[in-house]
This record gives C-alpha cells, structure tokens and sequence, in this order.
C-alpha cells in the first residue's frame, strides 16, 4: 500500500504491519523459527550451571549464554516469537473470518435450471404433480434428512435452497482460536504457577510454602518497561504428614508402585487424613498438587544404629549387639557407660583444618555416626565412628574399651513434587476445544441443495443439484437418494 | 521360589517361540521389499501384485505375534522400545494396505513402508531385548494405552504420506513431459497422490495432536507438569509445527508444489526423531530423558 495524501504515514505504516502479521507467509516463518530454535535446544543442554557450557563449548560458551540458548524455552526471544504467532492468529482471525462467515452464511436462494445443471451432482425428475405438490414431497424429504431451507418464487415457477453442516466449514477456526487458549493457559502458568519439591520423612510434620506475586515495571531492557513480576515465598497455613512410604513388587522383584499415604491439615485441622497417592494418582488440595516423585534415606539422621563394645588389646566382643535410638540415652549393658546417638552423615568428608566432619552427598557411600558417652551421668567424649574405618579414633577415652559402629536403620522420605498451576485449567479447555474443532472440520460437511421446481405443461420439471465442501463420494449417494425420494410416490404422503 | 520358576521357565518359553515368529515377520516384510523392487525395476505389474499380498499375509501373521505379546504381557503390547518398533512396522503397513486398496495395480509407495518395517523389526531384533517387562509405575496410568495408540497411528499415516510424497516426486517431472507412464499410473494419477498425500497429513495431524494432548494429560499426572521440554517432548512439538507449516502451505499457490512435498518429507523426518531420534541424542548429549523407557 503506498502511502498518499488519504493515508498519513503512521497509518500506512500501521497497515503495512497488520498486513505483514496478515500473511500465512509470516505465520509459516514464525512455525519455522520456532522449530528451528526448539531442535537447537534439544542439541544443546538446558539450564545447566555457566561452567558447564564453558567446560562443553569453550570460546562458543559466551555466545550460548549471551543469546539465551542455555534457557531456549524461556529466552527472551522465544516468547517474542510466541507473541508473534498470538498476533498473527489473532490478525489472520479478524481478517478472515468476517467475509467466510458471510458467503458461508449468504447464498442465492434464488436459482435458475440452468445454475442447477452447472452443480458438480445434478438430477433432473420429472413429475405428474402440480408444482404445490412436488413442493410440499421436496420440503418432506430435506425435512427427513435434517435440512434447513429457504424458498423464493420465481416467474417460471419456485426455487428451494437446503442447506446443513454449515459448522463444519468453522472446524479451522475453532482449532485457531484453542491454539489461542492454551498459549494463553501457558503464559498464566508461567506468571502465577509455581513448583517446589520437598523430602518428607515418616512421621514429621511440614508447613507447606506458598508463593506471593507482585506486580511491577522492569524498564532495565533498553528502558522499555516491561511488566516484572517478584515471586515471594511464605508459610501457608497447610501442613503436610507422611505417614508411611512403601514400596509395592512384582512377583519377579521389579518395582511396581511407590506409595505414600498423606495426611493434610489447614489451619490445626485435620481436612484429608491418611490419604494414598502414588505415581499417576495426586492428591489435590486448594489448588495445591502432591505428586510421588522420589524416595529415599536420610542423609543427616538415622532411626537407630547398633554396636557392640570390643576389648581394645585383643579384639574381642564384650558385648552382644545393642541398639541406641536416635537421640535417646541408652545403657550399654555391662559397663557404667551410656551412649547417645546425636548425628549422622551418610558419606562423609573429612576437613583437616577444622577437623571436621561434613557430608559429601546424600549417598550411602560412607556412612559416619556421632554419638555422645557418658559415665556416671557426665559426658566424657563425643567420637564419630565410621561404618567403613572401625578404628580412626579413640571412642571412649582412658578405658579398653573400643565402640564399633556395626548397622544402622536410616529413615526414609519419599520427594513430593508440590505443584500450583492455575493456568492447567485454560490449558485442558483449549486441548478439549481443539479436539472439537478437528471433529468439526473432518466430520462435518457442508451441504448445500438447491432445486427448481417449474411447470412445463402437464408436466412439472424438478432440477436437484448440490455441492459439499468434502467427501464429495459420500454427498453424491445422499443427493441421488433425495432425487430417488422426491421421484417415488411414497415419499411425502401428502398427496390428496 | 519354585514358584517363581515356573513362571520364568514358561516366560521363556513363550519368549522363544514368539522371537522365532517375529524373524519370520521379518523375513516376510523383506519378501516384499525385495518383490516391491522387483516390480520397480522390471515394472512388471504382476511382481507389485504379489508383493502386496506377501504383505496382508506379513501383515495377519504380525497381528498374530502382536496379540499373543498382549497375551504373554497381560497388558498393551508396546511398553519397550522393542514392542514399539514391531507395532510401528505393524501399523505403518497395515496403513499401507488401506490406502493402496484404493488404487489399481500402483504399487510404488510400498518400496519405503516395507524398508521401514524391515528395518524397524530388525533394529528391534539385533539391538533390543525381547524381555517382557512388568509396568513400572509410571506407565500405570489409564493414558498409557491412548497415548501410544494415538501417537503411533499418527507415525503409521505420516509414514505412508511421505512414501506417497516421494514417489510423487520421483515420477513427477518425467509423467508431466508425457513420458514413462508405467508402473500403473497417468497423468491423473499424479495430482491423485499429491492429494492423497495431503489427506493422510491432514488426517495423522489431529492424531499427533491428541497425542501430544493425552501425554500433556498423563505427564501433568505423573511428573505434575504438563509440559516439560524433555527431548521427546519437544521433538514431538517440532514435528508437530513442521506438519502445521505443510498443512498450510498447501493453501499457498507458489508452495503447494515442490515446497509442500518438502515440508511433507521434512515433518516425516521429524517424526522419526521423535520416535527414535531423541533416544541417539539423549545418548550422544547425554541428556537425561523422562521417556526412558522408551529406550
């Protein structure tokens, strides 16, 4: 469009940019980036640490991080090409829908044999009848067929259009406007939905953590604001207990379920009490999902370790072995001693500096205990002992006694995804609406009959033609069956 | 234990048979390659007809080796990899069977889906395990079955779409100067398989969608997420804009000839990094996959 003195230059500009998002030129670039950037991010790792691609692609790594490309999916750039597609839908819609609407919705009622014999499927009937009658057999046959109708009459005599599955022609616009749904679904997720994950042991009760929003203006990308959004995380008032995690076998050994069993409470009251989910089967809660997603032992506590007391010189057991609870003193039968278990890690490091022990992992590769001894009531040393090194240390100071950490029982949690997605909703009735429109568009057609009745002397001429916008083999049948019905006798009944 | 040996013993047996019967499918669909090959090079008519009858039977004695899996499983026959390549070389053919029943003595297109199916059953044979695995928890879920069905029956049509596609761009040129009209075809013949071609896209496109929708539906269940840009995840979004670009650009006067055929074969390669691409990548990359059973 060039720009003359009607249109002024913002308006030939704004025309040239609708025209543009118009275009199923663009929309085909816009799939076709959108593709092409989607197979990058399967070539390249996602959301690793800037080590890793510094490690992996050298000298490339800063132009990975710099363009987005180790976050692809939420790149910057990403979404503009999602905003595109949006636009493009949204200006393809306004620009074609109206006048499809209108020629599907408007058709010549009005039409002469001549336009009849023109149609693809045509039958010409001739009949004894007077035309009112052969009108009244034709309007009782479309009827049978579910056919909506318009007449008008003409000079020679009257025309009839008949028309059904006008939705059908719709079927791609519904599909449209879903796609439209479900981006908006997924951009609601992505402001307001938030995912945590936490280990529960058995038995411990934990305050859920919500997440607050605050809307505000980022103006930091070329000083254009942007709206920003500042996520907070705060204790809510549902509490969560796991109550006991199992795992369900096959008869050969494999796994076949993970289960825990919940209990919710809001506000000091029990609401859901020992409720079963396991993989597939969430438990859903004021908007909240708990999914089983993992399990496994304590890295930092154990339920209960066991010892036994061996003479330091020759190596011998004093005592059979004996079980300490966690975090409770216990005698050790035989000896004015008392043991308490009081830490744990499950692969432990040592610092030579500090002299300390810190875990390495949450593995079970090299577990270490720390137990607390007393005489007499008095603490009188706190050794670590180690699964894997029985004699590092001296445990229990000016005696000969040697302590040998020998089992254990650790505790188990099971990982629950805890999830908040309010744009699901949105999502799910844009993939049904969708669904729909397919339906529409591959099992609906659109039918369309016209007929011209007219009197040719003792005779009356009925012209039957029809056109279908899909699966012309299937229309053919039901026109010939119409001219068949409108030709027999028996059709209408309503001759006198 | 004796218990559990029983069972093991009689697992194996069946396994044995059923492994046997699976190379004699692939030796059937290799008949029909080669018999296929035979009709392309002598353009014999009757080496086509035969070919395609090797097939229903390749076809009714695969269904066969499929049902009893099902049986010997207790469940849907395609939880590994290894069942997925037999019911992919399964229903691509049978898909096949359908769409040329319509034709008269063409037989062309068969060349591509029996390659496939022969090489799908031999990769199964030679590189998978013929174990039948009991169900691991997360493929415990009522979207299992839909999922798969779905999702294969739209490789199964985009499978016999592009052999239609490329034969349409074999014979192309050569039919359009009045030349070569053998192998069973005209001039009409050619409009018919670009036609056809499209047809089965426009047809395998909602299935690929309800496919991504049912595993959207399964893993918002199972991982409490409906969308997690895992590999397969994502392959199966980029086959899915490539088909969209094709089923649009068939309305564009200037791209409904050769750019069309292209994005057509384009999405079908696509589809085949979505079924057993990523597995190579998540190799390659070493990028963990959710859908690793389907390894």
């Amino acid at each position: 469009m060039a720009a003359s003195d009607k249109n002024p230059i913002h308006k030939t500009i704004g025309n040239k940019i609708w025209g543009l998002f118009g275009s199923l030129k663009f929309t085909l670039f816009i799939l076709f980036s959108l593709a092409l950037f989607s197979i990058i991010g399967t070539f390249i790792q996602q959301n690793q640490p800037p080590a890793f691609y510094t490690m992996a692609y050298g000298k490339w790594a800063s132009l990975i991080l710099r363009l987005g490309l180790e976050d692809m999916y939420h790149a910057r750039w990403f979404s503009t090409l999602l905003i595109f597609l949006i636009a493009n839908i949204v200006v393809c819609t306004i620009d074609r829908f109206p006048p499809k609407w209108k020629t599907t919705l408007e058709s010549r009622v009005d039409v002469d044999a001549r336009f009849i014999k023109n149609l693809l499927n045509n039958h010409t009937i001739i009949l004894n009848d007077e035309p009112v009658f052969a009108r009244e057999r034709i309007l009782n046959v479309l009827r049978s067929k579910r056919y909506k109708i318009k007449e008008a009459n003409n000079a020679e005599g009257m025309s009839i259009y008949a028309w059904k599955g006008m939705i059908g022609r719709f079927g791609s616009d519904v599909v449209h406007v879903s796609l439209l749904l479900i981006l908006a679904g997924v951009i609601i997720g992505s402001i307001v939905g938030f995912k945590d994950f936490g280990a529960f042991y058995e038995g411990e009760v934990t305050t859920i953590p919500v997440t607050e929003f605050q809307f505000g203006i980022d103006s930091s990308w070329y000083g254009i604001p942007l709206p920003k959004i500042q996520r907070h995380k705060k204790a809510s008032d549902i509490q969560l207990r796991l109550d006991k995690f199992w795992i369900d076998y096959y008869e050969t050994g494999q796994i076949k379920q993970y289960n825990s069993l919940l209990t919710v409470s809001d506000n000091g009251k029990e609401v859901i009490k020992g409720k079963q989910i396991w993989v597939n089967a969430p438990l859903h809660y004021k908007g909240l999902t708990f999914y089983q997603s993992s399990y496994g032992m304590a890295y930092d506590k154990v339920k209960q370790a066991e010892f036994v007391l061996k003479n330091s010189k020759s190596g011998k057991a004093i005592t059979p072995l004996f079980t300490a609870d966690w975090n409770t003193p216990s005698d050790i039968s035989g000896t004015d001693y008392m043991i308490k278990v009081v830490g744990f890690v499950s692969d432990f490091a040592f610092d030579p500096a500090t002299k300390a022990i810190f875990p390495k992992s949450a593995e079970h590769n090299n577990p270490a205990i720390n137990v607390e001894i007393y005489k007499a009531g008095k603490l009188v040393s706190r050794p670590w002992l180690f699964y894997n090194y029985a004699d590092l240390f001296a445990a229990i100071p000016d005696s000969n006694y040697e302590l040998v950490f020998q089992r254990y029982q650790g505790i188990v949690y099971t990982g629950l995804s805890i999830n908040n997605d309010p744009g699901t909703t949105v999502v799910w009735a844009g993939a049904v609406l969708m669904v729909v429109g397919f339906f529409m568009a591959f099992f609906i057609f659109h039918k369309k009959i016209w007929i011209n009745v007219k009197r040719n002397g003792n005779e009356t001429e009925v012209y039957v033609g029809g056109m279908i916008n899909k699966n012309k083999f299937i229309f053919e049948r039901e026109l010939s069956e119409i001219a068949e019905s409108i030709k027999s006798d028996i059709s209408g009944g309503m001759r006198k | 234990m004796s218990n559990l040996e029983t069972i093991l013993s009689r697992d194996a047996y069946i396994l044995s048979i059923e492994v046997r019967l699976f190379w004699l499918v692939a030796l059937l669909y290799g008949i029909c390659l080669i018999l296929y090959l035979i009709h392309l090079t002598t353009k014999k008519t009757g080496a086509g007809r035969l070919a395609t009858n090797m097939l229903w039977v390749a076809v009714i004695t695969h269904a066969g080796l499929i049902l009893l899996r099902t049986f010997e499983g207790q469940r849907a026959p395609f939880q590994t990899l290894y069942e997925s390549l037999s019911w992919f070389a399964w229903s691509a053919s049978i898909t096949y069977l359908y769409v040329e029943r319509k034709w008269k003595d063409i037989f062309l297109p068969g060349i591509l889906v029996t390659s496939l199916a022969v090489g799908a059953s031999l990769y199964a044979l030679l590189t998978r395990s013929p174990a039948v695995e009991p169900l691991s928890p997360p493929l415990q879920s009522y979207w299992f079955e839909w999922h798969v069905i779905l999702a294969f029956l739209s490789y199964a049509v985009f499978v016999v779409s592009c052999s239609i596609e490329i034969v349409y761009l074999a014979i192309n040129s050569s039919v359009k100067k009045g030349l070569r009209l053998e192998y069973g075809l005209n001039r009409g013949n050619l409009e018919t398989f670009h036609r056809t071609s499209f047809r089965l896209a426009l047809f395998g496109f909602p299935l690929l969608t309800f496919g991504i929708f049912s595993g959207a539906a399964w893993a918002n269940e199972a991982w409490g997420r409906y969308w997690g840009w895992d590999p397969k995840e994502t392959w199966s979004l980029i086959t899915w804009t490539v088909f969209a670009i094709y089923l649009h650009s068939m309305s564009i006067q200037k791209w409904k000839e050769l750019p069309a055929s292209l994005f057509n074969i384009l999405g079908f390669i696509c589809m085949l990094m979505t079924f057993i691409g990523v597995n190579w990548l998540a190799r390659l990359l070493g990028i963990p996959s959710l859908h690793l059973y389907a390894m």
